[in-house]
C-alpha cells in the first residue's frame, strides 16, 4: 500500500536530519542577534508613540507648528506640566535603498529634537548632511579621528558615534538616538492611508518616473555629479499647493534632493521636506484619531516594530516616557548654513552655530521669538 | 519545563520533522533555526499554551508553510551568516536522490506535503493534523487523498511495467 511505502520512505531519510549541536549554535546566535534588535523596536515604537503623544497635545491645542508658535506668552505657560530636564533626540535618516549592499548607508538626514525644559514644545532643529564637523575616533570600528561630513559618522560608527560627534562640536547632549529610513516611514504612511502636506516648491523626482506604456520606470541616470534624462520616461512631478499623497509619493517627495525648486541648496530644501512630511504625519495621526482607538493604535505601533529599519540605542523609553503629553507645539528649523569655498563641505553659519548654542543652552525659544523668519511655516 | 530543557529533548525529533517537510538537511536547518529563535523569544507564551510540544510543532509547520511563499527564504538570505560549507554528500544521501517516492513528495504542494508528513511520519490523527495546520479536518483529508491521487498516479506506469516483467 502507498501508505505504508509512506511510512517506510520517511523511516530511511530520517538520517538525513541535521545534527542537533550544529543547529543549537545557530539558533543561540540568532536568538542573540533579535533579542538585541527586538529592544530597539520596543524603544522605536514607544518612541513613535511619544512623538504622536506630542504631537496629539498639540493639534488638541491648535497650535502646531513654526510660524504660530509662541513660546513665551499664551494658555500654556500657566498649565505646563512639572519642568524637568531638557532632553534632546538625535535622529537619523539613512536612504538605504541608495546605497549597493556592501556600502555604509550615511544618515541623510540628520535632527536633533530638542524639548526644552518645560516640555511646552517641540523642536525638530535638521543639520545638512554635508555639514562639516571633526568625528571623534571610534574604538568599535578602529576608525580613527577625522574632519569630514558629518553624515560619515553614522556610516563609520553608527548611531553612537554620530551622537558623539553632535556631543564633541555642539556641546549638545544626546539622550536618546532614533534611527529610521525611508522605507520603514513608508510602512508607517501606508497604514495611515497617506498624508495630506503643502509641497512649497516644485519637486521632480529624479526616482520615480511613467514610461508611455505607463510603467514605473527610473526618468534619469545618475553619474557622478551629472543628471542624464532617460529618453522618452516622464517624471513624477509635485506640484507647489496642497497634495494628499501616498506613501510611495510622500517618501519619493521627500527623497528628492536635486530637482527642487527655489533659492535652497538642494540639502537643506530635503531637510525642509523631511521635516513637513513629520509634521505632516503627526498630524494624519491625529486628524485619524489614532490614538483614541486602541485598536488603531496597537496596529500602528505593530507597523513600526515591523519596519525593521527602526532602531534606537540605550534609555530611550525610559527618557521619552517623562515626556508624555504637555508639548503644544513642533517648531521645524533648518539650522542655516553655507558652502565652503572649496565646494566640499557645508558649515553653519552664525545663525546656525547660535542655534546649537541655543539648544546646548535650552534657549532655543528665545532663538525661535528672535528668528522669527528662519522657522518653517505651517501652511 | 525550561527552554533549556525542551530544546534537549525536542530538537532532534523537530529537525526530523522539518527534515521530512522540506526534504533536505539544509532548508531542515533554516526552518529550525528561524523557528527556535522565536520560541526562544517567546518562551513564556509558548509555556503559557500548556502544550509546548504542540505549540511549536504549529509554529513550525508555520514557518515550512510560510517559507515556500519567500518570506524566511528571504529573510535567511538578507540575514545571512558566512555560508557553511557544502555538506560531504555520501552514499546514504545519493540513494536518497535516487528514490523516487522521496523526490515525488518535493513536488506536493506544501500543505499536501505537510499533511502528508504528519499523518505518516508524525502519526498524528486528522483532529490533530486539522489543529497544526489549522483547517478544518475535512480539509486535512482532502489534502491527503489528493496528495496520494498525484503519488499514484505518477508511479502507476513504473508499477505497470514492474507486473508485466
Amino acid at each position: 500500500m502507498i501508505e505504508d511505502e509512506l511510512r517506510d520512505v520517511f523511516a530511511r531519510h530520517e538520517h538525513l536530519a541535521p545534527d542537533a549541536r550544529t543547529v543549537l549554535a545557530g539558533i543561540e546566535q540568532g536568538y542573540r542577534r533579535r533579542r538585541r534588535s527586538r529592544l530597539g523596536l520596543r524603544a522605536a515604537g514607544a518612541s513613535l508613540l511619544v512623538v504622536a503623544l506630542l504631537g496629539g497635545s498639540a493639534y488638541g491645542a491648535g497650535r502646531i507648528g513654526g510660524s504660530k508658535a509662541q513660546p513665551t506668552a499664551g494658555p500654556a505657560a500657566s498649565s505646563a506640566p512639572a519642568p524637568g530636564k531638557p532632553v534632546n533626540l538625535l535622529v537619523l535618516g539613512s536612504d538605504a535603498r541608495q546605497n549597493a549592499a556592501n556600502e555604509a548607508a550615511r544618515s541623510d538626514i540628520v535632527a536633533v529634537v530638542h524639548i526644552p525644559a518645560n516640555h511646552e514644545a517641540a523642536y525638530v532643529v535638521t543639520i545638512e548632511r554635508d555639514t562639516r564637523v571633526s568625528i571623534p575616533a571610534d574604538p568599535g570600528s578602529g576608525h580613527a579621528a577625522a574632519t569630514d561630513k558629518i553624515n560619515a559618522a553614522y556610516a563609520w560608527g553608527g548611531a553612537q558615534l554620530a551622537a558623539r560627534t553632535i556631543e564633541q562640536n555642539f556641546g549638545i547632549h544626546v539622550d536618546a538616538t532614533v534611527t529610521f529610513d525611508f522605507l520603514g516611514l513608508q510602512q508607517i504612511i501606508n497604514f495611515l492611508g497617506g498624508v495630506d502636506l503643502y509641497v512649497d516648491a516644485r519637486t521632480t523626482s529624479i526616482h520615480v518616473g511613467y514610461d508611455k506604456h505607463g510603467r514605473l520606470v527610473t526618468p534619469f541616470v545618475q553619474g557622478s555629479g551629472s543628471l542624464r534624462p532617460v529618453p522618452g520616461v516622464t517624471p513624477v512631478v509635485y506640484q507647489v499647493g496642497y497634495q494628499h499623497l501616498q506613501a510611495w509619493q510622500a517618501i519619493d517627495f521627500a527623497r528628492q534632493r536635486i530637482l527642487i525648486e527655489g533659492a535652497a541648496k538642494g540639502g537643506y530644501a530635503r531637510d525642509r521636506h523631511v521635516r513637513q512630511l513629520i509634521q505632516a504625519v503627526v498630524k494624519r495621526i491625529m486628524s485619524d484619531h489614532v490614538l483614541d482607538d486602541p485598536a488603531k493604535l496597537q496596529k500602528l505601533i505593530d507597523v513600526v516594530q515591523k519596519s525593521a529599519a527602526l532602531d534606537t540605542g540605550g534609555s530611550t523609553l525610559t527618557v521619552l516616557a517623562a515626556l508624555a503629553g504637555g508639548i503644544s507645539t513642533i517648531v521645524g528649523i533648518g539650522a542655516p548654513g553655507t558652502t565652503t569655498a572649496d565646494s566640499r563641505f557645508e558649515v553653519l553659519t552664525a545663525d546656525g552655530r547660535a542655534l546649537l548654542d541655543a539648544v546646548k543652552g535650552d534657549t532655543v525659544d528665545a532663538w525661535v521669538a528672535a528668528h522669527p523668519d528662519l522657522i518653517d511655516v505651517n501652511h | 519545563v525550561t527552554y533549556e530543557e525542551f530544546v534537549n529533548s525536542r530538537l532532534p525529533a523537530l529537525l526530523r520533522y522539518a527534515t521530512m517537510l522540506t526534504g533536505d538537511p539544509h532548508s531542515a536547518t533554516d526552518v529550525v533555526q528561524e523557528t527556535m529563535i522565536r520560541v526562544h523569544l517567546k518562551w513564556s507564551r509558548v509555556v503559557r499554551s500548556g502544550a509546548p510540544e504542540r505549540y511549536v510543532r504549529r509554529m513550525l509547520t508555520n514557518v515550512y508553510l510560510d517559507g515556500r511563499r519567500g518570506s524566511w527564504l528571504r529573510r535567511v538570505v538578507l540575514h545571512a551568516d558566512p555560508v557553511e560549507p557544502p555538506a560531504v554528500r555520501d552514499h546514504a544521501e545519493s540513494a536518497a536522490e535516487r528514490d523516487r517516492m522521496w523526490s515525488m513528495l518535493a513536488g506536493l504542494p506544501p500543505r499536501q506535503r505537510a499533511a502528508v508528513v504528519l499523518r505518516y511520519y508524525e502519526q498524528l490523527t486528522d483532529a490533530e493534523i486539522a489543529e497544526v495546520l489549522g483547517c478544518a479536518v475535512g480539509t486535512v483529508r482532502g489534502h491527503i487523498s489528493r496528495a496520494l491521487a498525484t503519488l499514484r498516479a505518477e508511479l502507476a506506469p513504473t508499477r505497470t511495467a514492474g507486473g508485466l516483467s
